[in-house]
């Protein structure tokens, strides 16, 4: 039970993270506007993909060193 | 109590879905689960946006259930009020730099609009990916441990 909280804290954190990071690799500032471009939207979607690969090899790492 | 509450209650009692909340027909862990269901079921979208799994929570015991939705509902409300505080000093970082005057500049109001929108924007096409991404990890995983276990 505590277990299942903690996954998904761990979860929130991790999209929390993801999207802080993202934003700050792909929003072009100065802000011109709300919506996103095309370049920023391809952007976002690779970010995300790479942020998860990023997961999988630190993950690996982890368990491995220990 | 009146007649008319007797009444009713008799007669979904028979039925065992009594709706009142005084009911001592339905024995507590059965209302406990309607409840539950009827909680996830209007929450769904909400509980979707926060990555929850909701298939999983079937496998739980009925009594933690109801800690669990507890913990749920404090965690989100955790969770927005953050989210408030993280897109404000974001927002007040990347837009406002002029101090000459108390008052917000309109140039800086339209920025800070801006900026919010775009973070809404990111946060949405991210967490659509995420979801999508995730998915398909459990699915791996799901099959490696289905692998791993047939070779035993």
């Amino acid at each position: 039970m505590a277990m299942a909280a903690t996954e998904l804290e761990y979860r929130v954190e991790l999209l929390n993270r993801m999207v802080a990071s993202c934003h700050d690799k792909c929003s072009a500032k100065p802000y011109k506007e709300g919506v996103l471009s095309v370049g920023e939207s391809s952007c976002v979607d690779r970010c995300a993909a790479k942020y998860w690969q990023v997961v999988a090899i630190v993950g690996q790492l982890l368990g491995s060193a220990k | 109590m009146s007649v008319a509450r007797i009444a009713v209650q008799q007669h979904y009692c028979q039925a065992g879905a009594c709706p009142l909340q005084s009911c001592n027909c339905i024995p507590s862990d059965l209302r406990q689960k309607r409840d539950i269901r009827n909680y996830l079921q209007r929450n769904q979208q909400q509980l979707a946006t926060m990555n929850f799994p909701v298939e999983a929570m079937a496998d739980l015991p009925e009594e933690h259930k109801a800690s669990f939705l507890q913990q749920l509902e404090h965690m989100q409300v955790r969770d927005s009020l953050r989210l408030y505080n993280a897109l404000v000093e974001r927002c007040f970082k990347d837009c406002v730099s002029d101090f000459r005057s108390k008052n917000l500049a309109k140039d800086e109001e339209k920025c800070v609009q801006k900026c919010c929108e775009k973070f809404m924007n990111v946060s949405a096409r991210t967490g659509m990916r995420f979801q999508e991404f995730f998915t398909e990890m459990e699915k791996q995983a799901a099959e490696a441990a289905k692998q791993a276990s047939k070779k035993r």
